[in-house]
């Protein structure tokens, strides 16, 4: 994770009078995951479509590595550059079938011909599609679909992919398949680019974060950095046995005088309004607290030392999704104003 | 020494350019190849559809009253391509329609054009669909040839493959139109309607129009240039008068010009248009 190959300066891109992104800077390192997470109309998209050439900047400029391992701009220069995998939109191609469209691609981004036919029936098999290798796309479900414009977008093994909400539509097992090969495809040194609105998929597979709305980039950094920036943490704490029903409000309201000097006053109003949340099917609480580091083991230690006849901890955690949560809501709210890009 | 070196940089950079021009022509090659797979069937319709209409107009009529049978073979082959315009003009707008607007209606190009550069895309296309419709004109001179054999048998008038190369010609020329509307059209079917309307309708209005109050030879008129492709199979086409209180058909001269013109012009501003166009 040493090289840069995809460095973007000062990009912005307008729509008549509608500025759709601002300023953009952002450098991506070879390996490195990036999730692209905003609002409906934030920018994501068309970030992703610049960096795929479908439309150009009003200013500044993207420039991806070459094959000499200088970078390049794209929009003076588009020979010679390492490959890049796009998914933006699902296949249109209603007539055709996956094996035509995929050995249509492969041929045309100069796929090792002899590899071609392997590499169609490998991914297709990855994705429970081989049956459908040959029947009309018309005939797929949305999922499916999805499935094969995942694959069209890896066919020809690209150095970066930009994944446009990739898992939109598709049934659960397939978001694990899908997360589980972005994963691999890491592992083998691919770049990859990522917008979606699910917080999970981001949070679990991403390395860094690109909080964009509209237009600004709000934050960019790993989760665990940024997650420096929140006022509030949720810290999970379970516990060995339920707590009954009618012991959970009195035991609450004890937690809250307890750890009331650690818990956030200022909670976040959009998604957690209360401090101490009882999960009754998972045996778990959630406390939201002010987010200092040195707190965390106060709470802890009151929590096993003042309690210890109410219920003994089994584990703690603080879930990176929880913590993306969070971090969406606060600083896309605040940028509800929009403010200075946070690094 | 030195030669030798220079000569070793000059092959070297032969080669590049032969590898470049190859690497360039490929997507071109495979697009052409993936389109036509897509298409085949819409080229199998026109052309069941050319053969039905030549058995109803030109094979049917004559064989159940052979009284009927036009007395020379240049009128048995006019009658035959009157109708023919209807066809060409509806496959072509039908395949070129769609050639630059539905990489953004139906949003095709949101899949390939970040893999495929526009012009290789573009060019794959239209040599596609004009290998499509110029086999839909093949497949009617085919069996105008074979119909004329069966009725007066041989030799075939040789100026049939003079009217095949005009109508190849024009194909090309009508395609560039559509694609030129189509780098602007938001979907096909206003290109469809409006090309439809244009050399069917249009011209068959303005025409008359431009001749009668203005005095102006319509060589700029796809019905007029049409009449070439007709007009053309009379063996006594050098004699032939072209005015008559109205002008019947372009000089050869005339023809190619305007049709190259169209050709190479609506392609350039077509493909501009289309390297302008924006998802």
């Amino acid at each position: 994770m040493s090289d840069i190959v995809i460095k973007i300066e000062n990009l912005s891109k307008r729509y008549g009078k509608f500025l759709a992104l601002n300023n953009l800077n952002l450098e991506v390192y070879n390996g490195e995951i990036i999730g692209l997470l905003g609002p409906n109309g934030a920018g994501k998209t068309t970030t992703l479509k610049l960096i795929a050439r479908l439309i150009k900047p009003y200013t500044g400029k993207i420039m991806i590595k070459n094959n000499q391992g200088k970078l390049q701009n794209i929009f003076e220069n588009s020979n010679n550059l390492i490959e890049i995998g796009v998914l933006i939109d699902i296949p249109q191609f209603p007539n055709t079938t996956p094996y035509r469209l995929l050995k249509y691609i492969s041929n045309i981004r100069n796929y090792p011909k002899g590899k071609i036919k392997n590499r169609i029936v490998y991914l297709l098999s990855q994705f429970d599609l081989i049956d459908w290798k040959h029947k009309k796309i018309k005939t797929f479900s949305k999922g499916m679909m999805q499935k094969l414009g995942f694959i069209a977008a890896i066919i020809h093994d690209p150095e970066i992919i930009i994944l446009d909400e990739p898992q939109t539509g598709m049934d659960p097992d397939a978001r694990v398949k899908v997360r589980e090969f972005i994963k691999s495809l890491q592992k083998e040194g691919k770049t990859i680019f990522l917008s979606s609105h699910m917080l999970y998929e981001i949070g679990e597979i991403c390395d860094k974060v690109a909080l964009i709305n509209h237009g600004l980039i709000v934050g960019f950094d790993s989760i665990e950095n940024l997650s420096q920036l929140l006022k509030t943490k949720e810290l999970i704490c379970e516990i060995l046995n339920p707590i009954t029903p009618e012991k959970v409000e009195p035991l609450i309201k004890k937690m809250n005088s307890y750890l009331k000097p650690y818990l956030e006053t200022d909670l976040d109003k959009m998604s957690y309004n209360e401090k101490i949340i009882y999960d009754p099917q998972k045996s778990q609480f959630r406390i939201s607290y002010n987010g200092l580091k040195e707190i965390k083991g106060e709470i802890l230690n009151i929590l096993v030392n003042e309690f210890k006849s109410d219920f003994t901890i089994n584990s703690y955690s603080e879930l990176r999704t929880s913590q993306l949560e969070q971090l969406y809501f606060q600083m896309i709210g605040e940028n509800e104003t929009p403010t200075k890009t946070k690094y | 020494m030195k030669h030798q070196q220079r000569r070793n940089i000059r092959g070297e950079l032969e080669m590049k350019k032969l590898i470049n021009f190859y690497l360039n022509l490929k997507p071109i090659f495979h697009t052409i190849i993936f389109e036509v797979k897509l298409n085949i069937r819409k080229f199998y319709i026109f052309s069941g559809f050319t053969i039905i209409f030549l058995i109803l107009t030109n094979y049917l009529p004559y064989v159940t009253d052979m009284r009927r049978l036009p007395t020379t073979q240049y009128n048995f082959y006019v009658s035959a391509l009157s109708f023919f315009l209807l066809i060409l003009v509806f496959a072509s707008s039908l395949f070129f329609s769609g050639i630059i607007c539905s990489d953004y209606s139906k949003k095709t190009g949101l899949n390939l054009i970040p893999m495929i550069k526009k012009s290789h895309l573009f060019i794959g296309k239209y040599i596609t669909y004009s290998i499509l419709v110029i086999g839909i004109v093949s497949v009617q001179y085919i069996s105008m040839a074979l119909l004329e054999y069966y009725f007066y048998g041989g030799p075939l008038l040789n100026t049939i493959c003079i009217s095949y190369g005009f109508a190849i010609l024009y194909v090309l020329a009508l395609a560039s139109l559509i694609s030129f509307i189509s780098s602007f059209s938001s979907s096909e079917l206003p290109v469809i309607i409006v090309v439809n309307g244009l050399i069917l309708i249009g011209f068959n209005i303005i025409d008359p129009i431009m001749m009668l109050s203005f005095g102006v030879e319509p060589i700029y008129s796809f019905m007029y240039l049409y009449n070439l492709i007709q007009f053309i199979l009379n063996p006594d086409f050098s004699t032939m008068l072209r005015y008559d209180g109205w002008w019947l058909f372009p000089t050869i001269e005339q023809a190619v010009i305007s049709l190259l013109s169209y050709g190479i012009g609506f392609f350039i501003l077509a493909f501009i248009l289309y390297k302008k166009r924006q998802f």
